[in-house]
């Protein structure tokens, strides 16, 4: 091979895919959310068709705005609005007064009067999240936080990520990061940033995804308002509280429905994501085990790996994680990169047999595959 | 008339070179299959686009083709493929749009440094920086058959295949690619 491309190829695993499992999520209720629009639009024939696609066009040409043109609207929820980036706005009470008044691919702006609200942003950088009230203005960049406006005061809680805040009226700004709250009072326009301990998790009443199921049920059935209590954990999970969500699993665990993959999934993410490294193994280890016919008990197997690997250093029980992984059976690429976590944690596990073993099976399997380099050296016996 | 894009054909992975091992994920199962397939598809995204905002957008587009044609993907060996091609199809119409857009100054060129971890080498994101810009320069059918080749990391008939023509054609649509890089680099990426 030319050594120029030798360098590159080194090189180009570099490239940073950055696709994380909020995205993965993000990404999947889009989906699904335009392929029901697409679904809806061809039975309402080709008149309507037409007349949509010209406004469409005339929307695009208006606002230049290719990225998010085609699903530039927000879902209404009875409990929160969903805008077309999947950032959610849950009111808190039932004064908000909440007003969408522009989505697109350069900035998201809403205007809020009065009342109390849970933001939750979805990362995109290159956009700006702007919430406007009367005299103040909160910009963010992928976060979650509450806003609060009394006619008094204008409060901002962050429960993650940053958020500046300015007053329009003094121009008087303060950058706000997790676990931070500050509040503009009026009319004095006095400032006071605070830590706050800890953020309280935004009270909802229902799941987002069942409202009207489980209103109905809980107003009738108290056995039905007792089932509500699993999902609260999972909703907060959903919402990014996810040291709320671990908190409440901490204290009583059997709230996750162990039958239930995506609750144990949820679970676990919340557990590592807010330092339960251990807890978050186990979630993992009942997919992996009690799911092995499940789709995603492979990779609950390869989180388990990833975490034993990095978050615990527990390099002997990551490698057996990444050999079960294996043999349940994941997708292309990821079979791969199992393969040499699996060879690197033998070898720091002091196996050097295995080690060595697994480095030749990924020879045999991916030639000079991108782990190659790191895996080489455990053909010669080296094993740190 | 701009390149006549590859046609969505099920194909049968039959290369030589050995594949990573493929795991039954029914269709039926959406959430199931998103979750499986969706880092694959965005990792043809980075490739291919080397623009970080517009893989979100990729993904979904792919995925709704899952969903329109779930009925006719009957063999579970094919999907791999069939999701590449439906991708590099894509790709190639989001780079075409995005050269249009951005000749008319609607759109900012791409952001091809985001593409790069944070924790590469300084080298490494020198490199792959400047091989990304010149790549904007490439013709798109060129840029996408070299991105496949060595960004991508597919073998010259697999590219033949994703790009529906010839092995002959994709030798030609690499060496252009390459020929263009050498003449940026001076000496080559």
């Amino acid at each position: 091979m030319d050594p120029e491309l030798e360098k590159l190829e080194e090189a180009r695993r570099s490239l940073a895919l950055g696709w994380d499992e909020q995205r993965s999520r993000d990404a999947l209720r889009n989906v699904q959310r335009r392929y029901r629009r697409r679904k809806v639009a061809r039975v309402a024939g080709v008149a309507t068709g037409a007349m949509l696609l010209a406004i469409g066009a005339a929307t695009m040409l208006s606002q230049q705005d290719s990225h998010l043109a085609h699903h530039a609207s927000h879902e209404v929820s009875d409990n929160f609005i969903e805008l077309a980036d999947s950032s959610r706005v849950t009111p808190l009470d039932g004064q908000t007064k909440i007003s969408i008044e522009e989505v697109g691919s350069k900035k998201v702006r809403v205007a809020m009067s009065k009342g109390a609200a849970h933001y939750e942003v979805s990362k995109r950088p290159e956009r700006r999240f702007v919430v406007e009230l009367e005299d103040v203005e909160i910009e963010v960049l992928g976060t979650s936080f509450d806003v609060e406006d009394s006619h008094q005061a204008v409060t901002v809680r962050v429960h993650e990520g940053k958020v500046s805040m300015r007053s329009t009226t003094s121009n008087e700004f303060h950058m706000l990061t997790s676990g931070q709250s500050a509040t503009i009072g009026r009319p004095k326009q006095k400032t006071e940033v605070t830590k706050i301990e800890p953020v309280p998790p935004p009270e909802v009443e229902e799941a987002p995804v069942d409202t009207a199921e489980v209103r109905s049920g809980s107003e009738r059935d108290p056995v039905a308002k007792e089932k509500q209590k699993p999902k609260k954990w999972r909703q907060l999970a959903d919402m990014k509280a996810y040291k709320e969500a671990s908190d409440m699993l901490l204290e009583d665990p059997a709230l996750v429905d162990e039958k239930a993959v995506g609750d144990l999934f949820a679970a676990a993410d919340a557990m590592r994501r807010s330092g339960h490294h251990a807890q978050a193994v186990a979630y993992l280890e009942t997919i992996a085990d009690r799911h092995r016919d499940d789709p995603r008990a492979a990779m609950a197997a390869h989180t388990r790996g990833r975490i034993l690997d990095r978050g615990l250093s527990r390099p002997c029980d990551a490698a057996v994680a990444f050999e079960q992984a294996r043999e349940i059976g994941l997708a292309g690429m990821l079979q791969r990169d199992a393969l040499a976590h699996s060879a690197n944690n033998w070898a720091q596990c002091g196996d050097a047999a295995k080690a060595e073993e697994r480095s030749r099976q990924y020879e045999k399997a991916y030639g000079e595959g991108p782990h190659w380099p790191q895996l080489e050296k455990y053909l010669s016996g080296e094993v740190d | 008339m701009s390149q006549a894009l590859p046609k969505l054909t099920l194909i049968r992975s039959d290369e030589a070179a050995p594949e990573p091992e493929e795991i039954e994920v029914s269709i039926d199962d959406f959430d199931a299959f998103f979750a499986h397939w969706s880092p694959y598809v965005a990792g043809i995204g980075v490739n291919i686009l080397g623009d970080p905002s517009t893989v979100d957008d990729l993904v979904q587009d792919v995925f709704i083709k899952v969903l329109e044609n779930r009925k006719k993907i009957r063999d579970p060996s094919a999907i791999k493929s069939w999701l590449t091609t439906v991708a590099v199809r894509l790709c190639y119409r989001k780079l075409k749009k995005r050269k249009v857009m951005v000749f008319l100054g609607i759109e900012a060129p791409p952001r091809v440094e985001e593409v790069v971890a944070d924790t590469a080498p300084q080298e490494h994101r020198l490199l792959l920086t400047r091989v990304l810009k010149s790549l904007e320069d490439v013709q798109t059918v060129d840029r996408v058959a070299w991105s496949l080749r060595y960004l991508q990391g597919e073998s010259l008939k697999d590219v033949a295949e994703y790009c529906d023509c010839s092995l002959a054609t994709v030798k030609r649509r690499i060496s252009r690619a390459q020929a263009h890089l050498e003449q940026e680099f001076g000496d080559g990426p």
